[in-house]
């Protein structure tokens, strides 16, 4: 139940392929600009709104007056509820008495009663600034957070179960697409591939959603199709 | 001196309004939180985003509002059998049924646009397209010719009674079925539109499987931003275009398309052939609701730009041929931009 195995619980899912977000973390977080000032703070927590109004004083210190964009996932099964803080690529040790906001980010972990085992519980995830890139696809069968792929690896497929069949992901040189699909209509084949953060595949039939985790740097806000 | 005092504190608070603008009461960087959720509805995949200064308050709101989406699509949806619509397709040629004061008025707007529109968006499409196989999952195929011939009188509005003495409603000939397929999805997001104002809501984002509402701004130096999706390329966006307060939807013939024998077929169905309408590749159009908006892509797409030229609607056309047409305006007040 520490931080190590929080962050191997936290790359969650779908076996050892999506434990990359956080264990990869050196590797992905070199990537990303530190010119600005960046950070985000994952929760994973049975109280999700109680945790929402603890961070408010501290996040809005910290945002400075920036923008915070706030995801919610619940996720299936039983996790380490933890407190991650990421600032300018770098994990930031709470427990650590001389890492920045320790004492405040340790008191919101002791009033959530955190770490701990926790079954279903949701993963908050507050972010300012964002990467300047997505690093990584999330996967989703309905409104559950099921798996997570790093874009950094050497091309590899993925096959993703959903509610009426499966289908198979191809990721390649930073790209995510659908390369095979159990259903009929083989819609989700001719999205093609997505590369920016905030970009979407979706299986309707199976009910299964791809999204590029990061900022959205395109600055469109949505499709119409 | 008391009087004095009063009426300069009045103007003070009254210039304090006016500096915040009549929609616009979040003071930008002050601490927003942007949110998004998305959910399956309606046979596609519902995205709101929303800003505002307090994460509980704004879940609550899209929790609201997506309850009321669920709402609107247990009343409206031909795919579900208890539904408003599913009890009156099942008493088609029947009896008349009296439905809720809600739908009724749907039904109503629906009968008002296929009379403004010389039924070319219609409700009683129904029989068409489940014949065409579009209103299920199966796999469309081309009907004979016949059976086509055989259901086109049962697309016609006049068989559908609506009485308002009693809310009822009765199609008059059996084998005919209503599918609100044009109109309920921008319903939908007009209902939750007015859920999210009610929570006092001002900034979000109503995305639902390509028919968009978008309220207020992104950020005060951001508005929010539509990317149209080119007809062939669909990989790529045709235009991008700014929307305040706004609503846009599209009708394109890539969707739920399919090839027999060589030849190209999509579920956009001309009512009055029976056959997919052929003079569009894509219509977008502008209107201050998602209803509109939604009813009028259909309308768009089937009548070409001549058709909806007089109607005051701005438009995004894609033509058989591809050639793209639109209103020049839309550069100056929606920052029309073009990708060829």
């Amino acid at each position: 139940m520490n931080r190590r195995s929080f962050l191997r619980n936290g790359g969650m899912l779908l076996g050892g392929m999506l434990a990359t977000q956080f264990t990869g973390r050196a590797a992905v977080l070199r990537t990303c600009r530190s010119d600005n000032d960046n950070f985000s703070i994952d929760l994973v927590t049975n109280r999700p709104a109680e945790a929402s109004e603890l961070l408010h004083p501290l996040l809005s210190a910290m945002a400075a007056g920036k923008r915070i964009v706030y995801r919610e996932f619940p996720l299936r099964g039983e996790h380490t509820g933890d407190l991650v803080f990421i600032r300018q690529g770098r994990l930031i040790d709470y427990r650590d008495g001389a890492a920045g906001y320790a004492d405040e980010l340790a008191g919101i972990a002791r009033r959530l009663e955190l770490p701990a085992t926790l079954l279903n519980p949701t993963l908050l995830r507050f972010a300012v600034g964002g990467g300047a890139s997505a690093t990584s696809a999330e996967i989703f069968q309905g409104p559950l957070l099921i798996g997570r792929v790093s874009l950094d690896e050497p091309r590899k497929t993925h096959r993703v179960e959903g509610s009426r069949g499966a289908i198979t992901l191809s990721v390649s040189e930073g790209a995510v697409r659908i390369v095979d699909a159990s259903c009929r209509h083989q819609t989700c084949l001719k999205m093609g591939a997505i590369r920016q953060a905030g970009e979407s595949l979706v299986c309707i039939p199976n009910r299964i959603r791809i999204t590029l985790a990061g900022s959205n740097e395109t600055g469109i806000d949505g499709i119409t199709h | 001196m008391k009087r004095g005092s009063m009426a300069l504190r009045i103007k003070l608070i009254y210039g304090l309004l006016l500096l915040c603008g009549p929609g616009h009461q979040i003071a930008y960087g002050q601490h927003a939180y942007e949110l998004e959720v998305s959910k399956y509805l309606m046979g596609t995949l519902v995205d709101v985003s929303a800003v505002h200064t307090n994460v509980n308050e704004c879940k609550q709101a899209l929790y609201l509002a997506f309850r009321e989406a669920e709402r609107v699509e247990a009343l409206l949806s031909a795919q579900r059998d208890t539904s408003e619509i599913s009890l009156l397709n099942t008493q088609a040629g029947r009896a008349p049924r009296r439905i809720s004061p809600e739908t009724f008025a749907i039904l109503e707007r629906a009968a008002a646009y296929a009379r403004r529109y010389d039924e070319v968006f219609t409700i009683c499409i129904g029989p068409l397209s489940e014949l065409w196989g579009f209103s299920d999952d199966e796999q469309p195929r081309v009907p004979a010719k016949d059976s086509i011939a055989a259901l086109l009188p049962l697309v016609a509005m006049r068989h559908l009674q609506l009485n308002q003495s009693d809310t009822s409603a009765f199609l008059a000939r059996q084998g005919m079925r209503l599918d609100l397929g044009g109109i309920a999805k921008g319903y939908a997001i007009d209902r939750m539109t007015a859920v999210l104002r009610a929570q006092g809501l001002r900034d979000f984002f109503v995305n639902a499987g390509g028919d968009i509402y978008a309220s207020g701004r992104k950020s005060a130096d951001r508005a929010w931003t539509v990317g149209i999706k080119h007809p062939r390329r669909t990989e790529q966006l045709v235009a991008t275009l700014s929307l305040q307060d706004f609503a846009i939807a599209t009708s394109g013939d890539y969707e739920r398309a399919f090839v027999e024998q060589g030849k190209r077929y999509h579920h956009i169905l001309d009512p009055s052939s029976g056959y997919p309408a052929a003079d569009s590749q894509s219509a977008s159009v502008l209107a201050a609701s998602a209803e509109e908006a939604d009813v009028l892509a259909t309308v768009l797409f089937i009548r070409g730009v001549l058709g909806i030229a007089a109607l005051k609607y701005n438009y995004v056309h894609v033509d058989a041929d591809g050639a793209l047409h639109y209103d020049s305006l839309l550069v100056e007040t929606n920052r029309l931009r073009l990708f060829r």
